[in-house]
């Protein structure tokens, strides 16, 4: 059944940010284009100077280009956040009703939302590429070494680090489904419950982060407790810069898993234990 | 037989509501039966339904549908009609069907297809661009086209002109699975009386009387619609 969910959220989706993402991207690439193609006849000696309208007109092009980026990571958040929201209204009546978990409800959600802002990720990744890649006959892309680490190392860093990424934009629509859920127990103030929540239970956790910082912080200080796990770990290792990146992103991937296991929980709670359509 | 529907002193309090909106209903309705959950607003009727689709929790008590809690399993034998438009309205006509057709095993394509076209209504049309009563025919084409084993009706004749009601009516007679039971709510008793098996009456959330119909005609001496006006008279 979760396919078959996710065929539906990601049609319903796609409807709007599939034209977004295809505009978007026609303006940011003709942007690219355009200054390529000046790059290229100022390198060929074709172009003296930039004209001041040609250069009005790429300032133009370049600034919608951000702006087109800016909305569309702004309208794919919204989106899927909507998307969620109006699962617990009228549109809750039909999907809550269909025969699937609460469970398959969530992860569908989830799963199309972080689709979306990967692709949006990677769209820009494109226009980065578009931006960087040599004109022929001009110098080659030059890659520039990381002291203490090899490519092999350095390539597994950017995997866990994009694996850290990837739960963290999982982790924050998680956490605003949270919200969501908690808004819905007050099905006549759902939207103003929904807020409220973001910002209570957001603070609850700052409070919560910084009383744990407070305390090793303390820890340090007397003891020096951190000071040596950090030298252990080091040793551990064999001095290794690349294990201890790893190390690193290891336990912010971890956190990261425990705290989205924790949201995913509580949230589903709500769903299939709490539901309170109004 | 089996009951398919059953509730166990079922209460359901809404949060900063004073009273229960459903207090210790305790009710069984068996397959082959069309009920009518009859009683003024605020009694309790659409949280009933509510709760046996699955879109509320109770406060206290059961539900059980086919010998289940409400939840997945319950789900693929239940066809409900909300009270309001659940379908999204970006949605066209065909892609109502096609997500009705994924999700129930018990949906009937070729049904459905049929009862649309009687309604006239276009598979490409956008649900955004129909009109009120429309979207309910819609909606209630859908719902009257799976085979499942018990039916919620919300208010379906709601926001519908008189025409269209008797188009309603004969829709859930023509397409009912007669091994199943239907659970109808409305105030319009006139227009459904003729259909119905049973009446549930309710008053603030509580059970007046579940009798056969015939029975409550003849005990009371006059129609059911007489009887509700009586005794939810002002």
């Amino acid at each position: 059944m979760l396919n078959k969910l996710l065929k539906h959220d990601f049609k319903a989706t796609g409807q709007v940010l599939l034209p977004l993402y295809g505009g978007v991207s026609i303006l940011v690439l003709l942007y690219i284009f355009g200054w390529r193609m000046v790059e290229h006849l100022q390198a060929s000696a074709l172009l003296a100077g930039i004209p001041r309208w040609l250069a009005a007109v790429g300032g133009l092009f370049g600034f919608l280009s951000v702006l087109g980026v800016l909305a569309l990571f702004i309208c794919c958040m919204v989106v899927n956040i909507l998307r969620f929201y109006r699962l617990l209204g009228d549109e809750g009546y039909l999907m809550f009703t269909l025969p699937v978990t609460a469970a398959q409800q969530l992860a569908s959600k989830l799963i199309v939302a972080v689709s979306w802002t990967v692709g949006g990720i990677l769209l820009v990744f494109l226009y980065g590429f578009a931006m960087a890649v040599p004109l022929p006959g001009s110098a080659p892309m030059e890659v520039y070494p990381v002291p203490g680490i090899t490519t092999l190392q350095l390539a597994g860093a950017l995997a866990l680090a994009a694996l850290v990424a990837l739960a963290g934009i999982a982790c924050g629509f998680l956490f605003v489904y949270l919200c969501c859920a908690v808004g819905g127990q007050w099905p006549q103030h759902r939207l103003v419950a929904s807020v409220a929540s973001f910002f209570i239970i957001q603070f609850v956790l700052q409070v919560a982060l910084m009383v744990v910082m407070g305390v090793a912080a303390f820890g340090e200080v007397t003891t020096g407790w951190l000071s040596g796990i950090s030298l252990n770990v080091y040793n551990l290792f064999n001095n290794s810069l690349a294990a201890v990146i790893y190390a690193m992103l290891g336990c912010i991937l971890l956190i990261m898993v425990v705290f989205g296991g924790i949201v995913w929980a509580v949230t589903n709670h709500f769903l299939s234990k709490k539901l309170n359509l109004a | 037989m089996e009951a398919i529907f059953t509730t166990q002193a079922l209460t359901k309090r809404y949060s900063g509501a004073s009273g229960a909106a459903l207090d210790g209903l305790t009710l069984t309705v068996n397959p082959g039966r069309i009920v009518g959950l009859l009683g003024p607003n605020g009694s309790g009727k659409t949280t009933l339904i509510k709760l046996a689709a699955g879109l509320l929790t109770p406060t206290s008590g059961s539900v059980c549908i086919a010998g289940q809690a409400p939840g997945p399993a319950t789900k693929a034998v239940v066809s409900y009609l909300p009270d309001r438009m659940a379908l999204p309205s970006s949605l066209r006509v065909e892609d109502a069907v096609s997500l009705y057709a994924d999700f129930y095993t018990d949906f009937d394509k070729t049904k459905a297809n049929a009862m649309l076209q009687d309604l006239k209504l276009q598979s490409r049309q956008r649900i955004s661009a129909m009109s009120k009563g429309m979207q309910e025919k819609l909606q209630l084409c859908l719902v009257m086209s799976r085979a499942a084993k018990l039916y919620l009706l919300d208010e379906p004749l709601g926001g519908v002109d008189p025409a269209a009601r008797a188009y309603i009516l004969d829709t859930i007679l023509r397409n009912y699975n007669e091994d199943a039971a239907l659970l109808l709510s409305t105030h319009l008793i006139a227009d459904v009386e003729r259909l119905l098996d049973e009446a549930v009456i309710l008053r603030q959330g509580q059970l007046v009387t579940h009798q056969q119909a015939d029975a409550l005609r003849e005990e009371s001496g006059e129609s059911l619609d007489a009887y509700f006006r009586e005794v939810f008279k002002c």
